[in-house]
């Protein structure tokens, strides 16, 4: 204790040692959690600080900065009372031998008047005290003055204790001078270290006073300057802990705003940034990250059912191709009720026409029963424009016969290199019979149809214009928009042909209709040159 | 990088808030003289006690560290009892102690005295080697002298009156009262011899002041006005060359009065730029000290006898004051 107190520096150097071994222990402890994290995969980046670091160490810091000012002047308060101690403790201890040296002469006096054996025990007591104790004495603070002066009283108890052996040999040995004049030296001795040792203790009083008078004016400053410092050690805290929190929870509110937003189905936020390097920037990088990939996903799930989208209709397409050339059979299938038998009975009545020289009645037959049986072929096969032609001039005869030739006039202008070009069958056949039906049947005389197919810029084009009512402009629109006006002969409309021709090429842009009311109607064609199929 | 900031920050406080209390510590130890485990003072060779009575408390300071740098060089550990504390029966009380304490030396500087002769007798019975600094222990064959000749500052005083005027002038002298009775007549013979060859100047007064300025002024307050024809007083200590001056200011009689004296302290240095005072004979009072010591180490080894030494006496006017005003006032 005495030498804790005897070193100044003592309390501060633990403090300090103390301090710093509780933060390396809590940035061991840290790093090695982190250490143990980084193992674990819990956080693959590189993490330095952590939030419990960041909490530790401005925390320890305060907590430390306080130990160490309070450590400081509790440590100060007790210097000074032990100060005090020490100098009340030695001040007794003088007095009691000068007591003691006091007592001595007392009783030898006593002895030497009397020689009574008590007092001589009694003088014996306190020389052998005196003896034992004034190789003993002490003084506080050695200083030159005092210490010297407490080597005269040393030097002076040894004569004085020699001085009253002396006088009481003197005593034993009745020499009445001796003892006498011993005597008195020993009280002279007895004066000498009664005043040594008051000017001692008068010494230390002073020179403890002053300096105790001192050390509280200074005490009092460094109350003033510990003042100061706890003032700024708690402005530093209360920084520190807002601080602190605001670091800690403003990128978690961050975190908290954009969950909040995802949550509400919205993926468009610019990526969080956070200045920060501990564990909520690692939660901040891997929510980032998260977003980006929800998006990416939710952008490819949304392409995905795009395309399922667009299949559908396409499979819807494929199903309409189907259900047209369905009802194309149908048709077909309706008219080849007994096909065999038809043409059995149409072969019957050629020969019979022959049989009676009536040749134009055979031609006109087989010329009908050609044109069934070509309408009777299976629609989607294709044929060459030379097979339609052939067809178209049957169907003309047939319709020559049987409204005369006065009342149409049919035009057929082919350009030979196409011939061999094929196209979907009975595509030729309807348009003609539309114009025949709503152009030109109406006319008295003087109806003319016309058709001609030639070569145009790798399209092989097909005009069958004649000079009939033509169209206004709203059934024009009706037509162009695929609605079929009714009156068909065959059954197979422009929409049928328009449809075919659309699966046939798989394009949209074939057809065109030019028609004005009065005028007649010009149905063009534009197929794209295909050699084979 | 926020962060590291105020981890910086945090370093700095706590760095700051150790020095600080390391500072104070210190500042709060240091400075109140206290010191520990001081191993010289158990390791001397000569336990000496010096012993002063005097009111001229910078001379003996002076005196006290001349001896007390010697006896630092010399592993000799010196008691020392300044002039503030003492009257006489303190003094013989501190002499009684010292030679009762059987201690390896005593330097005296006390007045002339029965007791203190004998307790003076008792130490070199004890073969105590006493060394008396200042001429005022009365010549015995055991004690060794350390100080002015009284003789020579007779002289010279006298001869520094020569000096100082001329024609008919009537002198008073105040001799020191701590003179022995043989110190006393060797100082007045030594002025004596000097103004024997100027019978213009005549000793009129010789008086033993009785120590201490304010008996002094009562003393030169008398002179002037009883024997109004003195116009110059001769002192032969510090003090009673500051009593003397003041009662001449006082009186303002600076111009009829010529002051002789003894001894320099700053006021007398401050008085002799002012005219006052014409001039002081001094000796160094450091030299003194140191010389005391040295006598008391030689008289320990037994390599001389007691004998007297003499140390250097200076004139101190008004023409040469600032060139021993850093010199001796060096405190």
């Amino acid at each position: 204790m005495l030498r804790l107190v005897n070193n100044p520096k003592s309390y501060s150097y633990s403090g300090v040692i103390l301090f710093f071994h509780v933060l390396r222990l809590a940035v061991v402890t840290d790093y090695l959690q982190l250490k143990k994290m980084r193992k674990m995969k819990i956080i693959e980046k590189k993490v330095p600080q952590s939030i419990r670091s960041k909490l530790l160490f401005p925390f320890l810091s305060m907590i430390m900065i306080f130990a160490v000012l309070s450590f400081f002047s509790h440590y100060n308060e007790q210097f000074l009372l032990n100060r005090v101690n020490m100098l009340l403790t030695n001040n007794i201890k003088l007095k009691e031998f000068s007591d003691d040296v006091n007592n001595a002469v007392t009783y030898l006096e006593k002895y030497l008047v009397s020689r009574n054996f008590d007092m001589l025990t009694q003088y014996y007591h306190y020389t052998q005290k005196i003896d034992a104790e004034y190789s003993n004495l002490t003084v506080i603070e050695e200083k030159p003055e005092n210490y010297l002066l407490l080597e005269n009283i040393r030097n002076m108890s040894r004569s004085f204790l020699q001085q009253a052996e002396m006088a009481e040999k003197a005593k034993r040995a009745r020499d009445s001078a001796e003892y006498l004049q011993d005597f008195n030296e020993v009280v002279r001795y007895n004066a000498n270290i009664k005043w040594a040792i008051e000017r001692l203790i008068t010494n230390q009083l002073e020179e403890n006073s002053r300096q105790y008078l001192l050390i509280s004016k200074r005490l009092i400053y460094l109350q003033q300057l510990g003042l100061i410092l706890i003032i700024g050690a708690v402005v530093f805290s209360i920084m520190i802990t807002f601080w602190t929190s605001f670091s800690l929870t403003e990128p978690l509110r961050k975190l908290v705003e954009a969950a909040q937003s995802i949550s509400k189905g919205n993926f468009a936020f610019a990526p969080l940034t956070v200045s920060a390097n501990d564990e909520i920037a690692v939660v901040t990088a891997t929510f980032n990250e998260m977003a980006a990939n929800i998006s990416k996903l939710i952008n490819e799930i949304k392409r995905q059912s795009d395309l399922e989208i667009r299949l559908q209709e396409q499979e819807l397409q494929n199903l309409s191709m189907k259900n047209v050339l369905r009802e194309a059979e149908l048709h077909a299938l309706q008219s080849q009720i007994n096909p065999h038998f038809l043409f059995n009975m149409l072969n019957a009545g050629v020969q019979l026409a022959i049989m009676e020289n009536a040749e134009r009645t055979a031609e006109f037959v087989d010329k009908v029963s050609s044109l069934l049986r070509y309408n009777l072929r299976t629609l989607d096969s294709p044929v060459t424009i030379q097979d339609e032609i052939s067809h178209l001039e049957t169907y003309f005869f047939i319709l020559k016969t049987r409204f005369g030739s006065e009342r149409f006039q049919f035009f057929i202008q082919i350009d030979p290199e196409i011939l061999s070009y094929q196209i979907p069958l009975l595509t030729l056949q309807p348009i003609v019979e539309n114009a025949l039906i709503h152009g030109v049947e109406d006319l008295e005389s003087g109806g003319k149809i016309e058709v001609k197919a030639f070569w145009e810029a790798g399209f092989v084009v097909i005009r069958v214009s004649d000079n009939g009512l033509g169209m206004d402009s709203a059934t024009l629109a009706l037509v162009q928009n695929g609605k079929q006006p009714s009156g068909h002969t065959t059954g197979l409309g422009l929409r049928n042909v328009r449809e075919r021709l659309r699966l046939f090429y798989g394009r949209e842009d074939l057809f065109s209709i030019r028609s004005f009311s009065n005028e007649g109607t010009t149905i063009q064609i534009r197929l794209p040159f295909k050699n084979k199929y | 990088m926020k962060y590291h900031w105020m981890g910086i920050l945090i370093i700095i406080l706590v760095i700051i808030a150790i020095t600080l209390i390391y500072s104070t510590t210190d500042f709060l130890w240091k400075e109140t003289g206290v010191k520990y485990h001081s191993e010289d003072l158990h390791n001397y060779r000569f336990h000496f006690v010096m012993i002063t009575q005097s009111t001229d408390e910078e001379y003996w300071d002076q005196a006290h560290a001349g001896a007390l740098k010697v006896a630092n060089a010399e592993k000799v550990a010196l008691e020392y009892f300044g002039p503030q504390f003492l009257d006489l029966k303190e003094l013989e009380r501190i002499l009684e102690m010292a030679v009762l304490s059987n201690v390896d030396g005593i330097i005296l500087s006390v007045p002339s005295d029965s007791a203190i002769n004998a307790l003076i007798q008792e130490a070199t019975q004890k073969k105590i080697p006493v060394v008396a600094l200042s001429n005022n222990i009365d010549d015995s064959n055991q004690v060794s002298m350390v100080g002015v000749n009284t003789y020579d500052l007779g002289f010279k005083t006298g001869h520094a009156l020569t000096e100082a005027v001329s024609g008919n002038v009537k002198v008073a002298v105040l001799v020191d009262f701590n003179f022995s009775a043989a110190n006393h007549q060797r100082y007045l013979q030594g002025i004596n011899d000097a103004l024997r060859k100027h019978p213009g100047l005549q000793l009129k007064l010789t008086l033993t002041s009785e120590g201490g300025s304010i008996s002094a002024e009562e003393q030169t307050q008398s002179i002037l006005t009883n024997f109004p024809e003195i116009q110059a007083i001769i002192c032969s200590t510090a003090s009673d060359t500051l009593g003397v001056s003041k009662v001449v200011v006082d009186l303002n009689r600076v111009t009829h009065v010529t002051i002789i004296g003894s001894g320099f302290t700053a006021e007398i240095a401050n008085y002799i730029k002012r005219g006052v005072i014409w001039g002081v004979l001094t000796d160094d009072p450091v030299k003194l000290g140191s010389q005391g010591i040295w006598a008391l180490i030689k008289a320990k080894k037994k390599e001389i006898k007691p004998e007297n030494c003499h140390i250097p006496l200076f004139l101190i006017t008004r023409n040469n004051i600032n060139s021993y005003l850093n010199i001796l006032l060096r405190k």
